[in-house]
């Protein structure tokens, strides 16, 4: 046998104590086991679901099983949160499955984010209803399905298993085909809910409710059943998404699944260079935790949060055991894209003990089953509490114990939350927000309505009232897009209007990637990803090896590339430029004036840095030449105008790399502060007085108003910048906090962010001015700012968490 | 305007001084057209502008008149002609004349037994998408009908989107007094488009309007069957220069024809309207003496009218839809002097396939030797006549094929392999030895 039983206790213990990992284990947390709660059937449950259930070793529903057959046929909309392998799918197949075996001409349409969750389900429900001997026709549909199938799906599947993308495009459009389905459609079963936030959920909230209007058009009226991994606000989000309604929603979050014991590390790497508090990386440390763990014979999944990452840690592994003469095959990369057979084979391998490692994206986080592992390795915090606790959850089983190692990487938050454990493990998980009044979300999704069905007078959409959806519709007749007719308003347009859009966000092609020497597609790549993955001259990683790209051909989204076997890899460099549309509201404070509007976001690349592997030493630089990408978005932004900044006892210089560090700290504690994941809010330093031209100009040589903007990452926004807007001052003061208590003696990436190099000057303006500010924002005082004493050094310990 | 209306504006932009362009015209292939087409996209461009005095009345443009409905009004145009009017190089009124029994077989649906012209009800829609979703609207139906001794076309106009249900009621009671249906592609589009809207209508019933459940004579899978190979297509403007003699002038380009609605919805201005009415009047005409040479051409038996290549394609046609007799009756008439050799070898090689369905075995090795003289590659063929000389008991004409089978390698295929040993066990001594070329079927 290639690898010991595994011991997990023995690995535990090690880790806990310190003795596997030269940093800090700053907390171990332990989650208790617990015994399975059962309840009955409902006495007239269909037979031959009961005989089914029995035949795979089915005799009794857990609680939440039960109460979701109760809630369902109680008639009111469900939002269940019951964590994953809890059996879930059963709460809403059998309900669903046995009104189908009562009332024949009862149809039911399946909602899942991606084709393969789908089909996974499809497959489930298909066993579930052979063995059970029933007549109900189940069928998949969405891009494969043939054309001579279409017309059987529509007429025949009782359970129609779909995708939020066919639905738009696919179903609606054409829901006069659809008359069986339409007018008899009791259940819409929705899962993986808490995908659908952000510009993705603001789509969906439309597309459900244009999917509830062509219902009604028909003569019914759906009850949905919506599952949703543990969010903050589950029936919130289900509310939103799906719309208020007479039914209203019950929601289910106790689960009666039996659970193992579950153990929780978080780790903090440790430092190698005191002076500048530089931790080693958290891809060179996670790759140190699962080798140990692979190497004690724990069957092991790794997260990291990038593509590189993934990639990296897989190379690093693969070296791993080669140098100890294993076959590299071990372990496996897993990541979006990856077909169904591949998915299947790394499946089979882990059961097996073929693989004893995958290195994974968070496109393994969403419902895909792959079978229980012991361990899961987290390379960094994966912005989301929620996601924390999903990519956790993937290791763990029924009985048994299981292993979660969080290695902290060198990001502000990471730092913030590795040293402030309990308000990882403790903390609600986060807010799924969406937008349903995003404009260009909007505007879309009524175009695509009024195609489905022309609006009747008053009629009202999504979230607008009656008067708001004729100020759209009239704003649609007046581009040529509908006509008005007797107070409804028609589609008056050639084009299908779901064909232009896409409710990823993505209306980009992707590009592919071609291998020069054989003239193959080695991978495809999404639009924006390409500006900093394929520019010329940037290494390209596939599956563990190294490709330069050669030439970008960027009309014919096709980048050029040659294996090569470098001793570095590169990230590109961007910076954003940041003009106001519209100012939404502001609110004044003496000098002081913090806003929230629409802006237009440009990013530029200006080059990339070539990094050498393992020691990430920077060994060389390069240019990009790329188009900027656009984005309009919305923000909340503040100017520091000319009189505070003159009135502080800090020179120019230093007083505008203090309002930079300041505004990293702002970012890390808005991130915070809303329960958001990092990569939700974006940030720069503008001038004002000279438009969108960036910050740095000459020291001191001219008037300078920077500006400091927060901005919503989600074209559009989905609602981040009037909450920044509104809590600003509770995000300034926790900022002061972060560099007050930061332990590092001039700065570091940990509090003030990345920066050229770090002095005790730009610290204290970063300090003086946030102060300044904040004493603005709490009396409105006058402008006799002087330097706080406790402003002048360091904080001897870290505070206790916001 | 409200406070979202404003901010729409601001952010997405003011809507334009006058709509986008009319989309470009597809690829061009003829030169003649270019000059048509360049007129059409000028007075659209016209058509899409802001007008800069009041419209015209419609029925000024497009003369007609108001139908009530229990739904409310639909504007119906109408033009009568008699019998005797020509259409292009043909006579509208000769339809009705015709029997048309033989329909069913070369169509291949029974329902169209009793089909004639008397009981069919020509129909063509024109519509704001070429898409089959639920917003693609026919704002223009034409019908097409004989009424005693005229022909009529009866146009139904979509005035608003708010006239739609009585135009689709009416509609409907056309299709009550008329038991067959006649289109140019109507089973994949005007059905698909019309079933839709009855749909969104209310009006819809399966038993009442399931549309293609109706006895439907589809011209253009007739045309297709009848004359494929010989134009580049066969789409009914194709057929009009070739075989109906109908010129169009200033004709409404198909994919504008959706511009033309919008731009009467817009402005009012009946013109573009109007234009459309011209291209579905000449669409329901045509239809109307195309049915009528497909009837003729459709005839089973031999005609002297019907060019070689027609009949050739008609006795594929009655091949396949199990007309043996018809089949071999159209193909055995066929003047071969004028025919190119690739149609000459498909007529030698269905009149092989009639025959060998009829049990004429001496006809079908007949048609095969003539196939494989033709076609001297055709190892498929000559495997086939050797097999049938064979069992004919013509041993050495058949030996004559499998000497040659074998010597251009087709033997290295196990069951052809047999076939040749089999014939040259078969054959006689004397036969033995002479060159393949020596003897012909």
């Amino acid at each position: 046998m290639l690898f010991p039983r595994p011991d997990l206790d023995d690995v535990i213990r090690g880790l806990a104590a310190g003795r596997l990992l030269s940093g800090d284990v700053t907390a171990h947390h332990v989650r208790l086991p617990r015994d399975a709660d059962y309840a009955d059937f409902p006495d007239d449950l269909d037979p031959r679901l009961l005989n089914a259930l029995a035949a795979r070793g089915i005799t009794r529903p857990y609680t939440h099983q039960a109460r979701a057959f109760e809630a369902v046929r109680s008639g009111s909309h469900v939002v269940l949160t019951t964590p994953t392998a809890s059996g879930k799918t059963l709460c809403y197949n059998l309900p669903v499955l046995d009104r189908i075996l009562k009332e024949p001409d009862t149809r039911a349409l399946y909602v899942f984010p991606t084709k393969a969750l789908a089909q996974d389900q499809y497959n489930g429900l298909k066993r579930l209803i052979d063995a059970a001997g029933a007549d109900i026709s189940t069928y998949t549909f969405d891009g494969d399905t043939p054309n001579d199938a279409r017309r059987a799906v529509r007429e025949h599947g009782h359970v129609v298993i779909t995708n939020p993308d066919m639905l738009h495009s696919g179903v609606l459009p054409q829901h006069t085909k659809w008359l069986k389905l339409f007018e008899n459609l009791r259940y819409v079963v929705i899962d993986e809910l808490h995908s659908y936030r952000g510009i993705f959920g603001s789509h969906i909230a439309h597309l459900l409710r244009r999917l509830k209007r062509i219902c009604q058009f028909h003569g019914s009226d759906p009850q949905f059943i919506t599952c949703s991994a543990t969010i903050h606000n589950p029936d919130e989000l289900a509310r939103s998404l799906v719309g208020e309604g007479e039914r209203g929603f019950e929601l289910l979050s106790e689960s009666g699944a039996p659970r193992g014991e579950h153990h929780v590390v978080t780790y903090n790497p440790p430092v190698v260079n005191a002076q500048l508090g530089i931790r080693k990386g958290a891809v060179r440390a996670a790759y140190e935790v699962a080798r140990a763990l692979v190497e004690a014979g724990v069957t092991t999944i790794v997260f990291a949060g990038s593509r590189l990452h993934v990639e990296l840690i897989l190379k690093y592994m693969r070296e791993a055991l080669v140098r100890a003469n294993l076959p590299p095959e071990l372990v496996q990369g897993y990541r979006g894209g990856y077909l169904p057979n591949h998915r299947r084979r790394i499946e089979a391998g882990l059961r097996a003990g073929t693989i004893r490692c995958v290195v994974a994206t968070n496109a393994l986080e969403a419902g895909v089953d792959i079978g229980s592992l012991d361990a899961s390795v987290l390379c960094g915090f994966p912005g989301s509490i929620a996601s924390f606790w999903q990519q956790s959850g993937r290791a763990g089983r029924r009985n048994g114990k299981s292993l979660t190692v969080m290695v902290a990487g060198s990001s502000s938050i990471d730092q913030y939350l590795v040293n402030h454990p309990d308000v990882l493990l403790g903390a609600s998980p986060e807010h799924a927000r969406i937008n349903p009044r995003n404009l260009f979300v909007l505007v879309d999704h009524a175009k695509c309505a009024a195609f489905e069905l022309p609006f009747e007078p008053d009629e009202t959409f999504g979230v607008l009232d009656a008067g708001e959806t004729r100020e759209v519709l009239e704003y649609l007749e007046s581009h040529g897009v509908l006509n008005e007719s007797a107070g409804r308003f028609h589609w008056m347009e050639r084009v299908f209007p779901a064909h232009h859009v896409n409710l990823r966000g993505v209306p980009e092609e992707n590009f592919i990637v071609i291998e020069l020497d054989h003239d193959k597609v080695i991978a495809e790549v999404d639009f924006r990803s390409t500006h900093t993955t394929l520019h010329e001259h940037a290494i390209y990683h596939v599956d563990g090896r190294q490709y330069q790209v050669e030439r970008l051909d960027y009309d014919d989204h096709k980048a050029y590339v040659r294996r090569v076997d470098p001793d570095y890899y590169t990230t590109a460099q961007t910076y954003s430029q940041v003009a106001v549309l519209d100012e939404a509201a502001v609110d004044e404070y003496g000098p002081l004036a913090v806003s929230h509007g629409e802006v237009l976001v440009t990013r530029k690349f200006v080059g990339f840095k070539k990094i050498r592997f393992h020691t990430n030493e920077t060994i060389g630089y390069g240019e990009i030449h790329l188009p900027d990408l656009e984005m309009h978005t919305t923000a909340c932004w503040f100017d520091v105008p000319e009189v505070i900044m003159a009135a502080l006892p800090c020179d120019r210089e230093a007083l505008i790399d203090g309002l930079k560090g300041l505004s990293h700290a702002l970012e890390t504690t808005a991130c915070v502060t809303l329960m958001c994941a990092e990569r939700d809010i974006g940030r720069a330093v503008g001038d004002s007085s000279a438009g969108a031209t960036p910050a740095r100009g000459p020291s001191g040589a001219r008037q300078l108003d920077p500006t400091v903007y927060l901005y919503d990452m989600m074209p559009g926004g989905v609602g981040l910048a009037s909450e920044l807007h509104k809590r600003f001052a509770e995000i300034l003061g926790r900022a002061l906090e972060l560099v007050r208590d930061c332990p590092c003696p001039s700065g570091c990436p940990a509090c003030l962010g990345p920066m050229p190099h770090y002095d005790q000057r730009s610290r204290l303006a970063a300090l003086t001015l946030g102060e300044a500010l904040a004493r603005i924002l709490a009396h409105d005082a006058p402008l006799a700012v002087t330097p706080l004493p406790s402003a002048s050094r360091p904080a001897a310990a870290p505070a206790s968490a916001p | 305007m409200g406070l979202l209306g404003a901010r729409l504006r601001r952010t997405l932009g003011e809507a334009p001084s006058s709509p986008a362009a009319p989309p470009a015209p597809p690829a061009r292939r003829l030169e003649s057209q270019l000059a048509g087409y360049d007129r059409a996209q000028a007075r659209m461009t016209r058509w899409i502008e802001p007008p800069t005095e009041p419209p015209a009345p419609l029925e000024s443009v497009l003369p007609g008149a108001v139908w009530e409905t229990d739904a409310g009004p639909v504007w119906v145009v109408e033009r009568r002609y008699p019998l005797a009017a020509r259409h292009g190089d043909r006579v509208v009124g000769d339809l009705f004349e015709r029997d048309c029994g033989h329909l069913e077989r070369v169509v291949g649906d029974t329902r169209l037994t009793a089909f004639n012209g008397d009981e069919a009800l020509f129909l063509d829609i024109e519509a704001t998408g070429l898409d089959h979703g639920a917003g693609t609207v026919a704002f223009l139906i034409g019908l097409g009908f004989r009424d005693g001794d005229e022909v009529v076309v009866r146009q139904l106009c979509l005035r608003s989107p708010g006239e739609e249900r009585a135009l689709l009621m009416v509609l409907q009671e056309h299709l009550e007094r008329f038991p067959y249906l006649v289109s140019f592609n109507g089973k994949s589009y005007d059905l698909t488009v019309l079933q839709n809207r009855l749909v969104m209508q209310r009006l819809y019933s399966k038993a009442r309007s399931e549309l293609k459940l109706r006895p439907h004579l589809d011209l253009l899978h007739l045309s297709k069957n009848l004359y494929r190979g010989i134009w580049a297509d066969t789409r009914l403007q194709t057929l009009e220069a070739n075989v109906l003699g109908l010129h169009r002038e200033d004709d409404i380009p198909g994919h504008l024809v959706p511009t033309c609605w919008f731009a009467w919805l817009r402005y009012a201005r009946p013109e573009p309207l109007a234009a459309v009415a011209r291209h579905n009047l000449d669409d329901v005409l045509s239809m109307v003496t195309l049915a009528d040479l497909l009837v003729v051409d459709a005839i089973p038996a031999p005609t002297g009218a019907r060019a070689p290549v027609v009949s050739l394609n008609l006795a594929r046609v009655l091949y396949r839809r199990g007309s043996f007799a018809h089949a071999q009756a159209v193909a055995d008439a066929i003047d071969k002097s004028t025919m190119a050799p690739d149609e000459l070898a498909m007529l030698h090689r269905v009149m092989a396939d009639t025959a060998r369905r009829l049990g004429a075995e001496g006809e079908r090795a007949g048609a095969l030797a003539a196939l494989v003289a033709l076609v001297p590659g055709d190892d498929g063929a000559r495997r086939e006549l050797t097999t049938v000389l064979s069992r004919l008991g013509r041993h050495a004409q058949a030996l004559v094929h499998a000497d040659e089978l074998d010597r251009r390698g087709a033997g290295a295929a196990p069951p052809v392999r047999r076939l040749i040993e089999r014939v040259r066990r078969r054959a006689p001594p004397a036969a033995v030895g002479p060159t393949a070329s020596a003897v012909v079927g």
